[in-house]
């Protein structure tokens, strides 16, 4: 079983009508990648988002990948790059 | 394995300047306060002349004209401020510069309009060059100075200040440059651009950080921001950085010593960076193609976010910047960009990567494929549909007039 690809949200602390959004957005994916996200979400003001510097939320990782800051992806074209990724895992 | 080409924001500090402040600091006799009449104090001093008359040499002026400052910004201020304050005539309170500028010198200004001056702001054509005629037409009885930068910080575009400085000389009207981002990269000669007034900044050039000058031409009315000692002229009172002048002078020796052979490298450097525009769809060059400092380029990639493309280059050990860095934590597209008629789409997709003295063809290869491949993988989230067909003169790349072709 290959490792799973990690998306990772940083959302705003509260608020942000974007930020849900993505938050159902993830979800979304979980459903059509079964058993190979591994997804999370952080506060912009917790610690663990630090790592990133300034961002503008919701900023949504794959893998290493900064897919989308402060915008919500199309679930179609995230999938997209979703399958890419799992296809050549960097 | 760290790439940096964010070299207009800052650069790194050189070897041989930190052992010229080092040896100041840290030498025998040991450094004292240069006002001081004592024995270390004179030595002390000796540094300061020193530096000063380096300085001087290298932008034409005379060694009683360099005001040590503690950076570009206090510069400017000194320039704007001093000048508004130092003025001899009360009618002249109107100061003239572009929508382009820094934020030292617009910040200044609109600080000034809250203390009753008057500003007018010249517009720039879609590469970010001002006309001079603007500056000609913007001169009333009461304006008092001009202020202009002689590079912009983030897209190159070299100003055309010789003309303005002609311009202010014929009318009898001050011309402050803001050439923080010009010196040690482009012969600057304070006679030559007829300015009264120019700002520098030794972190620009492989100096120290907070540490700048300003060149003020004889008999420029001026008054002092900080009162105190008569340090600098009675004109920037406190005691002297003596490392860190010490340092912007060694800095400004070295690159001015090396200048030619610098441009010539980064002129080829920036053909590589040239490839990404020909080898990806939908990426305008912002900067003007040939008056344009040759170590920074300033490119839109539409459909993507330039801060969103900013960190992966960043996750992927490449250090850029979206826009410039003081404005890098306020997510307001650049108002440079927007002054010089791009979309809020175009100016958020923007870039700008700016080499420094020891950047390798291999770090800008190594940026190009980088780039090539992120940019290729941020669309598959972000395109639209058209993407690829857009072109330079596409309405989504700017919302401002189009440049009008010079006459024939």
């Amino acid at each position: 079983m290959p490792e799973p690809l990690a998306l990772t949200l940083i959302v705003a602390p509260r608020g942000c009508p974007k930020c849900t959004k993505c938050r159902e957005l993830l979800a979304q994916m979980q459903e059509r990648f079964p058993d190979q996200l591994d997804c999370r979400v952080h506060s912009a003001d917790d610690p663990a988002a630090d790592q990133f510097g300034v961002v503008l939320p919701p900023l949504l990782m794959v893998g290493n990948f900064v897919a989308a800051m402060g915008s919500v992806p199309d679930a179609d074209k995230l999938a997209q790059l979703i399958e890419r990724k799992l296809a050549s895992p960097a | 394995m760290t790439i940096y080409l964010d070299h207009n924001a800052t650069t790194p500090l050189r070897r041989e300047v930190w052992d010229a402040m080092t040896a100041v600091e840290f030498g025998d006799p040991q450094r004292a306060n240069a006002s001081s009449v004592h024995r270390l104090g004179l030595g002390t001093r000796r540094h300061l002349t020193n530096a000063r008359e380096t300085v001087a040499a290298a932008l034409g002026a005379q060694p009683a004209d360099i005001i040590f400052t503690g950076g570009g910004s206090e510069a400017i201020n000194l320039a704007i401020k001093g000048t508004a304050w130092g003025r001899t005539s009360r009618t002249a309170h109107h100061f003239i510069s572009t929508v382009i500028e820094h934020h030292a010198v617009l910040h200044a200004l609109d600080w000034l309009q809250t203390q009753g001056h008057a500003v007018t702001l010249c517009p720039v054509d879609i590469t970010g060059r001002l006309d001079p005629q603007a500056v000609a037409e913007a001169i009333t009885p009461d304006t008092l100075l001009v202020s202009l930068m002689l590079v912009n910080n983030e897209v190159g575009t070299i100003q055309p200040v010789a003309e303005v400085g002609a311009i202010c000389r014929e009318r009898g009207v001050l011309l402050h440059v803001d050439a923080v981002q010009g010196v040690g990269k482009l012969p600057v000669n304070v006679e030559e651009l007829q300015c009264d007034l120019l700002s520098l900044s030794a972190h620009k050039i492989q100096g120290p950080q907070g540490v700048g000058a300003l060149v003020v031409r004889p008999g420029t009315p001026l008054c002092s921001l900080v009162h105190g000692g008569p340090q600098e002229g009675k004109l920037r009172a406190g005691t002297e950085n003596i490392a860190g002048v010490v340092g912007l002078a060694e800095a400004l020796r070295l690159a001015e010593a090396e200048r030619e052979a610098t441009l010539a490298r980064w002129r080829e450097l920036r053909e590589i960076l040239y490839r990404v525009p020909r080898e990806l769809d939908a990426v305008r060059v912002n900067s003007h193609p040939d008056l344009t400092l040759p170590n920074c380029v300033n490119m839109t990639f539409m459909y993507c976010d330039g801060m969103a493309l900013t960190m992966n280059l960043s996750m992927r050990g490449i250090c850029v910047s979206t826009s410039s860095a003081c404005t890098a934590g306020d997510l307001k597209p650049s108002h440079v960009l927007k002054a010089m008629g791009l979309s809020d789409m175009a100016a958020h997709g923007a870039l700008r990567i700016s080499m420094g003295r020891q950047t390798t063809a291999e770090e800008v290869t190594t940026t190009v494929e980088t780039l090539k491949e992120i940019v290729t993988d941020l669309r598959l989230v972000t395109k639209p549909g058209d993407i690829g067909k857009c072109k330079d003169d596409c309405p989504c790349f700017v919302t401002g007039p189009r440049p009008t072709a010079p006459a024939a």
